[in-house]
């Protein structure tokens, strides 16, 4: 018992001990010793310690500041030789002989961002998991100006990465999929308006630079200047000054009320030469100037050299391939052609920039030397987007959709050989494959289509590159034809019960709208469901009846669509009436 | 007070001035201190704090390894939680009105909480810690229960209340998960209410319990309440219940002893039956307060021993352990506090609270059979373990022994099944917990993630 008494006694002291430990702790605060020093260096000796707020009053809230508990010399001009935190903050403008901004006033948090309730080192800097505001350091807090100046007018003195971020999200053609409230209006990316108060820097950046990293389906582009830091570094300011609820409204800001409006380089004519400057996006005046087509797409100069990006089909033939009103509309709204192209439209841009555009893809005369034999000619044009090896993986390939056809698979070769002159000459509509008749000859395309037969030949990997392959041969049947499965007579399509087999034997792949995406479509590997939606693919010559059947009950062989020959004929032909339908 | 001191008051304070201050205090200690059975059964049921307890309690309930202190613990964690929560409500607002730095107002006071209300980061540490210890605690205090066989007849009942006190216990945890309104909080809850919306009619539950279709302003509002008000009221009444029937299930399972030999024959003193309606094995008559042997008969030679003060100092020195082990902990390491809630930008992966986690990655695999099935079997199995066997006893006229005895072999069975289930949901929360990266895709816990530069 008595033993039950010393471990009460023990116990008691323990619980004691602990309890006087934190109330020690947390009467210990790390202000408190900047604070002590800071007073110290000034010689002051009646003074008292305590937490120090200031109450910026933002059009009738109050947003709570309370970083001069520790950088207390932070207005004192005294102070300008302390260490930091105690050191003095220089003025804002730079240069300036009367800085207009009242430190005193203001604080900290309206420009450095951080946790202003904060009263310890780590918090304050906002340095903790997942919040959204962390301090902002150096050029970074450009991005702050726009709280309360307004940016978008004119360039605003003093913020230089600021200002040039703002001409970068116009050059590097951001605009065209993003909107920023006053800016731009694309709609294909997400809303950038309010990116600057839900994320900090280093997400921003890392959005930019490695646009799947935080949303893995993310369809945007990695861009080749992602390397340039500077080029990241002014996006992502401007990125960051992105906020829909200012400090002050406009009518209170400091400099200028008008609305933010974007004024952009025009030019009077359509020429060539302008063409040329709104596919590269040279700037020659003040003014930014909408284009910047080099982005995305590669030419090929004169002199051989490619130039841009690898994100579109190269465009060096697109003038000699196209007419002038294709590649209008094509500028101006994409999807008109190809449903499931990811590229903007550019239908903000004028009659006359779009002409010189197409002028300046016209003028392009680039022709290959020693286009002689079928592998020279495949790797000049067709490469880019089929690849070197056939596969269907050329360093354009990533987001075309459809994807360029993999023509490494033999048996799909050895089953649609016939048609690929054909193809080759007309292009195929409702995919980026453009027409090469004006560009290659008959006896050229003739050496492509060999070349293409005998690579997929050889480099089978199969293992079975010698054994023949044959494709059978059925014929759609006729009304009144005995069906193969149930031995009736076949009786009139009907649409609606085409639609019930359809969901229920195609939608993994094809999607229960039948526009390619079913839930299947992208584990799939390097080919995409169809999109029997494409009306300009669907509507083809070559897309008949029997084609169609064919592909369902025999499957398409090099990919991953099956044959569906458990399927009665009556079935099939209702399914064909109701994709036909789809593209009425 | 020795007898020295005795005569020194006898002779300083007049005799008037004695037996007027001995009135005085007699008004509210209504006892001496004195060693007879009389005053140590006067000290328990004259007191209105300690009259829950039973006068006499058996040798063994002293022990440690008995229960292993583990439901006081969780006892005293809520006792802990309650003082620690009913101090931070003077500090928060359930509101995610905007303030002026674009952040919610419940957001905010966490805050402040952290920076300028002194001891606010220890009050809401110790609040966490404590929620999380409670839970742990309870669930071991369950499994102690399980293996020493303390569930069976006549404990069955208490043992529900019990299941009903543990299952309220998470839920009491998991409201209270949202009030922070970070990330963490807000991001967790999600995960729960998804899992829930799988069960049929859980879409009905939800919303009840949301207010809403999603988390919100007043989800928030409706946990509060039933974090602060309904479901302590309906845990402290349940706890009273559970510590009631504690009493009239005759103290702490302890093995019945059944040897004749130590049974104190019937014909020496007669028949005395037991009409309690709950089989109780106690009875309590003016006995009870006398030390020393008693003639009951039928019953193995008596092994109580009276409450006070043996196990009230006991109950007294795990309490101050408990204080001191949460205190330091809050001191040291401090609650998770992430970005402000931000229902556009989910994390990856968006992990629910620990206890939630094994449902979770239950769920991962298949939502019907992991989210509903499987828990819902393992909750009401283990709430109808008890009744099993009774219906067991009843159909084969045989009775399963072993209460009382850790791991007792004549319950290997329930044991073993227990122990794989426990081992099951233990790996399970393991898994989810350390193993899983963005997407729930499987990871090693030291890998670093390729993105999230947040």
């Amino acid at each position: 018992m008595i033993k039950d008494y010393k471990f009460l006694i023990i116990a008691s002291l323990l619980a004691l001990a602990a309890t006087i430990l934190a109330v020690v702790k947390a009467s210990h605060s790390e202000f408190a010793g900047h604070q002590r020093e800071y007073y110290e260096l000034c010689d002051v000796t009646n003074y008292e310690i305590g937490i120090q707020q200031i109450n910026v009053n933002v059009g009738g809230k109050t947003l709570i500041d309370r970083c001069t508990t520790c950088h207390v010399g932070f207005a004192n001009p005294g102070a300008a030789d302390f260490e930091p935190p105690l050191t003095a903050h220089g003025p804002i403008v730079p240069g300036a002989n009367e800085d207009p901004h009242d430190l005193a006033k203001i604080g900290c948090v309206v420009c450095h961002d951080g946790n202003g309730r904060a009263t310890s080192e780590e918090d304050a800097h906002g340095h903790f998991h997942m919040w959204p505001a962390p301090l902002l350091r150096g050029s970074a807090v450009q991005a702050n100006c726009i709280r309360c100046h307004d940016t978008n007018a004119e360039p605003l003195a003093g913020a230089p990465e600021l200002n040039l971020g703002r001409r970068l999200y116009i050059e590097k053609v951001c605009w065209s999929c993003h909107t920023i409230a006053g800016v731009s209006t694309g709609k294909i990316g997400p809303d950038l308006s309010d990116v600057g108060a839900r994320f900090g820097m280093d997400y921003l950046r890392e959005s930019i630079v490695h646009p799947a990293a935080n949303i893995a389906s993310s369809r945007m582009p990695q861009f080749e200047w992602v390397q340039d830091d500077e080029t990241v570094t002014a996006l992502t300011v401007y990125l960051k000054s992105q906020r829909k609820t200012r400090l002050k409204e406009y009518a209170m800001a400091p400099v200028g009320t008008i609305q933010p409006k974007l004024m952009f380089a025009s030019i009077d004519s359509a020429s060539m030469t302008a063409g040329r400057k709104i596919f590269f996006a040279v700037q020659d005046s003040d003014q930014p100037r909408r284009g910047g087509c080099i982005n995305c797409h590669t030419v090929r100069e004169p002199d051989g050299t490619l130039r841009g990006g690898h994100i579109g089909p190269e465009l060096t033939y697109a003038g000699r391939a196209r007419d002038a009103t294709y590649l209008r509309q094509q500028i101006q709204n994409s999807r008109g052609h190809e449903p499931d192209s990811i590229m903007p439209a550019f239908d903000e841009l004028g009659d006359k920039e779009v002409d010189s555009l197409v002028l300046y893809l016209q003028s392009l005369d680039y022709v290959a030397p020693n286009a002689d034999s079928g592998n020279r000619i495949y790797t000049t044009y067709c490469a880019s987007c089929h690849g070197d090896d056939l596969t269907g993986r050329g360093m354009n390939y990533r987001l075309l959709d459809p994807y360029p056809r993999n023509l490494s698979r033999r048996q799909f070769v050895e089953s649609y050989k016939e048609r690929f002159a054909e193809s080759i000459a007309t292009g195929i509509k409702g995919t980026a494959m453009p027409p090469w008749q004006k560009i290659l000859t008959e006896e050229q395309i003739g050496m492509v289509v060999d070349y293409i037969t005998l690579r997929s030949t050889a480099d089978d990997e199969g293992g079975n590159a010698g054994a023949p392959f044959v494709r059978l041969k059925t014929a759609l049947p006729r009304i009144g034809d005995i069906d193969r499965m149930t031995e009736q007579p076949v009786r009139e399509a009907d649409p609606a019960r085409g639609e019930t087999a359809f969901q229920a034997y195609c939608t993994g792949c094809h999607g229960k709208l039948a526009n390619g995406k079913g839930p299947n479509a992208f584990t799939l590997g390097n080919v995409y469901p169809r999109n029997l939606l494409n009306d300009r693919f669907m509507k083809r010559d070559a897309m008949d009846d029997s084609r169609i059947y064919r592909s369902i009950i025999l499957g398409v062989p090099g990919t991953p669509m099956p044959s569906h020959s458990h399927l009665s004929d009556q079935t099939l032909l209702d399914m064909i009436a109701y994709i036909r339908n789809l593209t009425k | 007070m020795g007898t020295g001191g005795k005569k020194l008051m006898e002779r300083i304070v007049p005799a008037k001035v004695r037996e007027l201050a001995d009135v005085y205090v007699k008004t509210f200690l209504r006892h001496n201190f004195d060693r007879t059975g009389l005053t140590k059964s006067k000290i328990m049921f004259s007191n209105f704090l300690l009259h829950i307890q039973p006068v006499k309690v058996h040798k063994r309930s002293l022990e440690f390894r008995t229960t292993l202190g583990l439901g006081l613990i969780a006892f005293y964690l809520f006792l802990i939680l309650v003082f620690s929560g009913i101090l931070l409500m003077f500090h928060y607002v359930p509101s995610d009105t905007i303030g002026a730095d674009g952040y919610p107002v419940a957001y905010q006071r966490m805050l402040n909480l952290r920076s300028n209300i002194f001891w606010g980061s220890f009050l809401r540490n110790m609040h966490r810690w404590s929620a999380h210890a409670m839970v742990l605690t309870v669930w071991l205090h369950m499994l102690r229960v399980f293996f020493t066989g303390a569930y069976s007849r006549p404990r069955e009942f208490n043992w529900l209340v019990g299941c009903v006190l543990g299952l309220l216990t998470v839920f009491m945890s998991y409201t209270g998960y949202l009030l922070p309104w970070d990330q963490l909080a807000y991001w967790g809850v999600k995960v729960g209410t998804e899992i829930a919306r799988i069960a049929p009619g859980g879409d009905i539950i939800r919303q009840f319990l949301l207010g809403d279709s999603d988390v919100g302003s007043e989800a928030l509002l409706r946990f509060y309440v039933l974090h602060v008000a309904l479901l302590p009221t309906v845990m402290t009444l349940l706890i009273g219940l559970h510590f009631w029937r504690i009493r009239k299930d005759g103290g702490l399972a302890h093995p019945v002893d059944l040897d004749p030999a130590t049974l104190i024959p019937t014909e020496e003193c007669g028949v005395v039956k037991n009409s309690s309606v709950f089989h109780s094995t106690r009875s309590y008559k003016l006995v009870e307060v006398v030390q020393g042997r008693e003639p009951k008969v039928d019953e193995p030679i008596d092994k109580m021993v009276f409450a006070w003060p043996k196990l009230i100092v006991r109950e007294l020195v795990l309490f101050m352990l408990v204080l001191a082990a949460v205190s330091l902990v809050s001191v040291w390491f401090d609650a998770p506090l992430e970005g402000p809630a931000n229902p556009a930008h989910p994390e990856n992966p968006a992990k629910a609270p620990w206890y939630f986690i094994g449902l979770q990655e239950l769920t991962s695999y298949n939502g019907f059979v992991g989210g509903i099935v499987i828990p819902g079997l393992i909750v009401v199995l283990a709430m109808l373990v008890p009744y099993v066997e009774i219906a067991f006893g009843v159909f084969m006229g045989k009775q399963i022994r072993g209460s009382g005895v850790w791991f007792s072999r004549h319950r290997w069975p329930q044991n073993l099944v227990c122990i794989a289930v426990t081992l099951f949901m233990a790996y399970l929360i393991i898994i989810g917990a350390l193993f899983r990266g963005p997407n729930w895709d499987f990871m090693m816990p030291w890998e670093v993630l390729s993105g999230g530069g947040h």
